[in-house]
């Protein structure tokens, strides 16, 4: 027992003696490692500011922040910010990682690539036109062949200047014109948009007065066109059923209000609008027996990738048959068509390219049973239908462009069914 | 001249990684440059004679039921110690060094030495022992590290040699290549310098889980081993 309690105390006081010796050594050195670490960090930073006297790590002070943007320091004298990014492009899950100084000017006065893994470079130049730039980015642009990283290197730098103009460090950059249309494009008419956002369009020549600049959708869902009136400038789109829409350059709708600018876009929509429906039409035909009575459906107001719908009445017979065109890989257009019975359950599914699964862009790799991939969709309705289903592991963006589909197809149904009632 | 065998003993007779092969883990892992092995040697040295040092000091008040986990407390101790002081004076070998730094706490040769050495003897012979073994412990990395480096890498510490740098062998710097020149040197250090007498020395007596074995067995089972 006496041995016991010996022991017990001798270890005790040994873990006191070594507990104290620790604690006076951390005394020491706890302040000598912050400083250490702070100047480690702040090293990255001198990088891209090298004038910097010191800098505050301010990330945690700026509420939720986007996930690009990992660390916000400030420069302590007041010379702007260092931003410590990070973003992935859609093709590989390795961060890019960027740290961006932007002057309290509001301008960017140094970015530096600290991270890149994609197998394609978009130059080590590109960064470096950043430089000057303010949050309006006019002066920049993606780059040709790396559109993926090019185009999250952009927005990750956005998405820099968004935290310090919602938190009041920096003014905005007043962006052009032509920049303020290319952002209201999409929001005219997002089923022409591919999966980075930007719209997949044809210009369309020969314009006339009020309209300024028209474009046809690549994947035939609608026209966009830029219109000039007295209240300013108007992006109308017009769907591939005639029905438009039009947004002014601060994104409010002015469809009641600018009536000119519709109309003048509707009456310059309709000859190849007809073109692509009389080609449909000829697809649809060609998928049911004879004597199936086929109408287009008109004026239906969607704005996705919905090419042309039908009603088709075999006998006593209804049925709905939708066909979209959703962008899929190196924003090829993939035609697809989605009948439904009069319940709304998915009794036929096409897709008239060869790219699905198999085809052009997977000659070498056959990822999955096509028929029966197709077939896992038939009887669903919008209520038993899941995104999920589409994903097919190595056809990332095949599968998104199906779900697009089916989803731009329960829409239609949806609004087809509630003119029809 | 008694004080100056216990000095250098571990430098070749009863080197602790040549001949006891005791520390492996880190010899093999920190020897891919010659200044991660200086620092890990040295780290280690430190170590080994502050603890022997503390546990000669303690060994009579210390029983015997509680040994271990008082040498492991001390031993713990100065191994945060340096670690911490490491992390501020030195943040580079801090890096460098990695995990290894803190599984010096766990390192054969600390706590073989304290339970073989500083617990029979006074604190001077210990702390001799603790510098003779630390010694041998740098030597060992260092020339494992200059090895790999030289012949991996075409440098040593980090200066390159440019007649050598284009045939540098990259697996040398790699575990393979640790393990290649780690077989090599003990190969050589038992060829020219006989470590019988150590590893008798340490087969039983120095093992520190002895008390709790059946001792007689395995003194038995060493005799015929050597037969």
């Amino acid at each position: 027992m006496k041995e016991n309690i010996k022991s017990v105390v001798v270890l005790t006081a040994i873990c006191l003696v070594v507990a104290v010796l620790l604690a006076y050594t951390n005394s020491i050195t706890a302040p000598i490692i912050e400083a250490n670490k702070a100047a480690k960090a702040s090293g990255s930073l001198l990088e891209v500011m090298p004038e910097a006297t010191g800098f505050e790590n301010i990330t945690e002070t700026l509420g939720e922040l986007p996930a690009t943007v990992k660390e916000v320091h400030k420069e302590t004298s007041g010379l702007g910010h260092v931003m410590i990014l990070g973003t992935t492009t859609q093709f590989s899950s390795d961060e890019m990682g960027i740290t961006v100084a932007i002057g309290a000017d509001g301008k960017i006065s140094n970015v530096l690539l600290t991270g890149y893994y994609e197998s394609k470079d978009f130059g080590a130049d590109y960064p470096a036109t950043y430089i000057g730039q303010d949050s309006a980015l006019g002066g920049v642009d993606t780059v040709a062949g790396t559109t993926f990283s090019s185009t999250a290197f952009k927005d990750a730098i956005t998405d820099a200047f968004n935290v310090l103009i919602s938190n009041n460090l920096v003014a905005a950059g007043q962006k052009s014109e032509e920049q303020l249309i290319a952002e209201t494009m999409p929001l005219v008419l997002p089923g022409c948009v591919n999966s980075l956002g930007n719209p997949i369009t044809v210009p369309v020549e020969g314009v006339a007065a009020p309209i300024t600049q028209a474009f046809k959708a690549k994947n035939n869902c609608g026209y966009i066109y830029v219109v000039s009136t007295d209240a300013g400038t108007v992006v109308v789109g017009v769907n591939a059923f005639g029905v438009a829409r039009a947004l002014d350059l601060e994104g409010n709708d002015v469809t009641a209000t600018a009536t000119d600018a519709v109309a003048a876009a509707v009456a310059a929509a309709p000859a190849t609008a007809t073109e692509n429906l009389e080609a449909n039409t000829t697809t649809v035909t060609s998928f049911f027996e004879e004597g199936a009575v086929i109408t287009p459906v008109e004026g239906l107001n969607v704005f996705s990738d919905v090419q042309a719908a039908f009603t088709v009445t075999v006998g006593e017979e209804t049925k709905y048959a939708i066909i979209t065109g959703p962008l899929a890989y190196a924003d090829e257009t993939m035609k697809m068509m989605v009948v439904f019975n009069a319940n709304g359950e998915v009794v036929d599914y096409r897709a008239f390219t060869e790219l699905i699964l198999h085809g052009e862009y997977y000659a070498n790799h056959e990822l999955t049973d096509e028929a029966a991939y197709k077939a896992q969709f038939i009887g669903l309705t919008e209520g038993t239908y899941s995104d999920d289903m589409t994903l097919v592991a190595g056809a990332t963006m095949t599968a998104n462009a199906v779900a697009s589909n089916f989803r731009s197809a329960f829409e239609a149904f949806n609004l087809i069914k509630e003119v029809v009632a | 001249m008694k004080k100056l065998g216990i000095l250098f003993k571990g430098i070749i007779k009863e080197n602790p990684v040549l001949v006891l092969l005791l520390g492996t883990c880190p010899a093999l892992a920190t020897t891919t440059g010659v200044i991660s092995a200086l620092a890990m040697g040295v780290a280690a040295t430190a170590v080994l004679i502050c603890s022997n040092i503390v546990i000669s000091a303690l060994r009579k008040a210390i029983p015997d039921k509680v040994r271990i986990p008082a040498y492991i407390v001390v031993i713990a101790g100065f191994v945060s110690v340096v670690q911490m002081l490491m992390q501020a004076y030195f943040p580079d070998l801090y890096d460098m060094l990695g995990v290894y730094l803190a599984l010096i706490v766990v390192n054969c040769i600390i706590l073989g030495r304290a339970e073989m050495f500083a617990r029979k003897n006074g604190i001077i012979d210990s702390a001799l022992d603790g510098i003779g073994m630390g010694l041998g412990f740098t030597l060992a990395l260092v020339l494992m590290g200059s090895i790999r480096e030289i012949i991996g890498a075409g440098s040593w510490a980090g200066i390159e040699l440019t007649a050598l740098k284009p045939y540098a062998v990259s697996i040398m710097t790699a575990a393979p290549g640790g393990f290649l020149v780690f077989g090599c040197l003990i190969a050589l250090v038992n060829k020219f310098f006989s470590g019988k007498k150590a590893k008798k020395e340490f087969a039983c007596e120095g093992c520190p889980n002895a008390a709790a074995c059946n001792k007689e067995t395995c003194e038995t089972e060493a005799k015929e081993e050597t037969k």
